[in-house]
Order: C-alpha cells, then structure tokens, then sequence
C-alpha cells in the first residue's frame, strides 16, 4: 500500500544531484512532482554551465616547462604524467560554479522551504545555460573587437580580409549552436561546442591585435 | 646607456650565402652565447632559416634588399650573449621580399620569430620555438621542447616530436607528422592532419576544416576532437586500447573500427558512438555539430 504522506516528500539535494549527474530522465517521484521536476532541470542546467566553461586557462608555456622540470628535479619518484594542469584549472572551475548553485539552491531550500519553493517559476525565455556561456565570453569579445577596429588601419587589406572572413565563418557558427542550445538546454555536447567556438573567436581576435600592435 | 641596441651598419658585398643578390646588403653577424639564449627576430623578413647547431654561438646571416634596415643586437655588452634582438625594416613590401635570412643558434636556444608574410624553416632547436606569421608558411622538423605557432593563413608543418606544441591557424593547413607529449591543433577553416606519431595528450579543433588523424594515443593518453562543420576521420590501429565517446549534433558517424554501433542521438537528431577496445587505456572524445565522424583501421 502506498503511503500518502511518504508520497510527498521531495527529493533532497543529493538524491537530486544523482539524478542529474547520472542523467535519469525517469523516476517516479519526479515525474509526479513538478517542484523536484523544476528543480532537477536547474540542477541539470547548472551541471551543463559548468561543463560549458572554459576548458583550459592555460599558463604561459614557460610555467608549463619550469614546473614540470622543478616536479621531475624535487620528487624522489617518477610524476605520473597525467592531465594534470588541464584538469586542475578546470576544476578550480568548475568547482566556484558548482560551489556557487549549490549555495543557491540549498539556500532556496533551507529558506523558503517546500511551500514557497512550489511558487517557483523556472523561466524559458533564455535558458539559464546559454546566458552562462555568452557571459562568458561576451565582454572579452567586445573588447578584442573594439581593439581591433581600433588598429585595422595598421593591417594589410589581405590580412583584414582573413580575419574577417575566419571572424564571420565562427560568428556564423556560434549562431547555429547558440540556436540549438536554446532548444536543447540540457545538452551538454551543445554547450561544449558554443563554448568551444567562443574560445575559437577570442583566441583569433587576441591574434589579430597582437599583429596589429607589431607589424 | 643601459643594453644598448647596436645599429648596425650593414655593408654590400658580392660573395655571401644564403642568396644574397647584387641589389643587397649582406648580412653576417657572429656573437658567443649561453647555451639557452633568447633569440628575438621581428619584421619585414620574407625567408627566415633557424639551425639550431652545437655551438655556444650565434649567427646571424643572409641578406636584406637595398632600401631594408637592419637593426638589433646583444642586450648584454659583455659576456656571452644571453640575449639577442633584431628588427628589420623595409621601405615596402616588395623591399621585404629581398630579405632573407639564415639564423644559427644553440640547440637549446628560445627562439621568437614574427614576421608578416614569410617562409619559416626551423630544425635541431631543442630548447624553444615561438613562431608567428600571417602568411607564408612555417616548417619545423626536429624536437623542440616548446613550440608554439601562430599563423592566419600560412601553412604550418611539423615534422618531430614536441614535448608541449600549440599550432594555430585560421585558414592555413596544419600536418603534423610525429607526435608530442602535449599538442594542441587548431583552425578555423584550414585542414588538420596528424600521423606517423604518438600523442599523450592532444587536442584537435576546427570550425568548418577538415580533422585527419592516422596516429597513435600513448597508454592513458588523452585526445579531444572537437569541430562545428568539418568532417572528422580516425584512422585507428585495430588493436588499438581505446575508449571512445563520440557525439555529432546533426552529424552522421560512421565506424568501420570496430563493431561497436553508433545509435541516434537527443531527440533523434544527429549520432552518438560510446565504444571501446582493449582495456580502453587512452580516451577519445569527439565532438561536432554538424560534421560527420568516421572511424576507421589504419
């Protein structure tokens, strides 16, 4: 016999994070509940955005080589070589964002409580992770570009020529991604690939001033 | 003055290497250096040769055009040199043209290039390569422990292995023939291609270019393919130890690897493909929008 009163207690967050990192779609509380419903589809979009951000902050090559060389100097045994600074980087990452929605959701939890979390609206304007990756990037973009402008006198014509068309091949790509993601939220490949094609676009702005400033 | 840049004075001779015409100026600079000296080389240069050598010296030679200016040096006054700058001027760009030069330097030598439209030939330099031109192309053969190479729409050809190598292009083409610890390829619109080689940790990505590879993942090696439109091909050793995750959005995959099948992707767009061989020992991760994915035995 089901119990009514058990029926109705909402999933907590940890029961709520398995959910989404194992990508259930099907469980049969959650189908019933539209607060845990709701709020399982934040938690999944927060894990796609964390996903979506910068895979590597990378140091400058020569902290690469200089680290690598005082670990293999300073260690009595071999270091693994693992993927260890991409990893590292990211997860510092991923762990201020991760850090970041859980304090917002366990405070939502903890001080609204479930009855004013059942008033809880999740909007579908924007979706929540296609606002993370544009933010992003959108600054750093802006600001290449206005530098661009500012120094596309001292280019070639050729120059400004392949810029332009490598800036509207990835702008025409960003797009296309941009849409699909919006229809999709929750796809985490999607948002790897916006993200990916805005690390494309900075790094060949970046290119383009750097030349600019030198040639 | 302090690190005082010479000028210098560049007389015209007739009986020098490297091509140097009846309309040039010759250029031969000889110096002492530490063993890891920086070398800087910036300007209007159209065919730059590095040689890395064994000697503790370096030298600058070749030839510039008539109206080319040719200014630079030791940013230490005495001592063997523990760096060295150039800048080379030209009055237009068919000036730039006329200006060829040939530059010797210790094996493990920091070499820094930027030019605009020139051919870059680098080999034997095992310390590190930081080559950046717009047009032209740049060939690299050897094993440098650093290489880094910037081009918009210059070719890049590596042919070695480096330790720790980024290769970018926007619409130029990038082979790499070797492999490296960690290397990183990337375009916007240019091909990439890598065999002959094994990686540890590797990255391919490209907006609309084509992405080959006919290499090898080192055990517990780490590649990501990432692309929005072009095709992606993994020519793939039959026993080679995979894991592979494959993803394209409203792309096609096709495998002829192994008898793993890809299935339909979210909503029925596009393809997936979660497969592996052996005891899946290096990981392989692809990722594209529209392009399409093939696998397939070397």
């Amino acid at each position: 016999m089901t119990d009514p009163g058990k029926s109705m207690e909402h999933l907590n967050f940890e029961q709520l994070s398995d959910l989404a990192e194992r990508d259930e779609h099907r469980n049969p509380h959650v189908e019933t509940c539209a607060e845990c419903h709701a709020t399982l589809r934040q938690v999944r979009e927060l894990l796609v955005a964390t996903h979506a951000l910068p895979r590597e902050l990378p140091p400058p090559p020569e902290a690469w080589s200089d680290l690598k060389a005082r670990i293999t100097a300073e260690l009595p045994v071999p270091v693994p070589r693992a993927r260890w600074w991409h990893n590292g980087w990211l997860a510092s990452a991923a762990a201020i964002v991760l850090i970041a929605g859980t304090m917002t959701l366990t405070m939502r939890f903890t001080s609204t409580g479930p009855a004013k979390a059942k008033g809880a609206v999740v909007t579908k304007a924007i979706p929540a992770v296609l606002t993370s990756v544009d933010r992003n990037y959108a600054g750093t973009i802006h600001e290449l570009r206005m530098a661009l402008d500012a120094q596309r006198a001292t280019l070639s014509p050729a120059t400004v020529r392949t810029v332009e068309n490598s800036l509207r091949i990835i702008d025409d790509a960003i797009a296309e991604a941009r849409q699909a993601l919006a229809e999709d939220p929750a796809n985490q490949a999607l948002a790897d690939i916006l993200a990916a094609h805005y690390e494309r676009q900075v790094d060949l702005l970046r290119r383009a001033t750097q030349l600019s400033s030198s040639l | 003055m302090r690190n005082p840049l010479l000028t210098l004075a560049i007389a015209a001779a007739t009986a020098v290497p490297f091509s140097v015409g009846a309309a040039q100026q010759k250029v031969d600079i000889h110096r002492a250096a530490s063993p890891t000296v920086s070398v800087r080389l910036n300007g209007a240069i159209s065919v730059i040769r590095v040689v890395g050598w064994d000697k503790d010296s370096i030298a600058l030679v070749g030839g510039i055009g008539a109206g080319s200016r040719l200014d630079g040096g030791p940013l230490n006054a005495v001592g063997p040199v523990q760096g060295m700058k150039f800048y080379v001027e030209a009055a237009d760009e068919a000036g730039s043209r006329a200006n060829r030069l040939e530059l010797y330097v210790p094996a493990r030598s920091r070499v820094w290039i930027k030019a605009g439209s020139a051919d870059i030939e680098a080999g034997g330099v095992t310390g590190g390569l930081d080559l950046n031109i717009v047009g032209g192309s740049v060939r690299v053969s050897g094993a440098p422990r650093e290489l880094l190479v910037e081009s918009m729409d210059g070719s890049v050809t590596m042919n070695g292995t480096a330790e720790f190598a980024r290769l970018k292009t926007a619409t130029g083409d990038i082979v790499l023939q070797g492999g490296g610890e960690d290397v990183t390829l990337t375009t916007v619109s240019g091909s990439i291609r890598a065999s002959d080689g094994t990686v540890q940790r590797a990255r391919f990505e490209s907006v609309t270019g084509p992405i080959v590879f006919a290499g090898d993942l080192a055990r517990g090696g780490d590649a990501k393919f990432d692309t929005h439109s072009g095709a992606i091909e993994l020519r793939l050793a039959r026993r080679a130890d995979l894991e592979i995750d494959a993803a394209s959005i409203t792309g096609s995959i096709e495998n002829g690897w192994n008898s793993g099948r890809p299935i339909a992707g979210r909503e029925g767009r596009g393809m997936e493909l979660g497969t592996s061989s052996g005891m899946g020992g290096a990981r392989v991760t692809i990722r594209s929008f529209k392009g399409n994915v093939k696998l397939a035995p070397k």
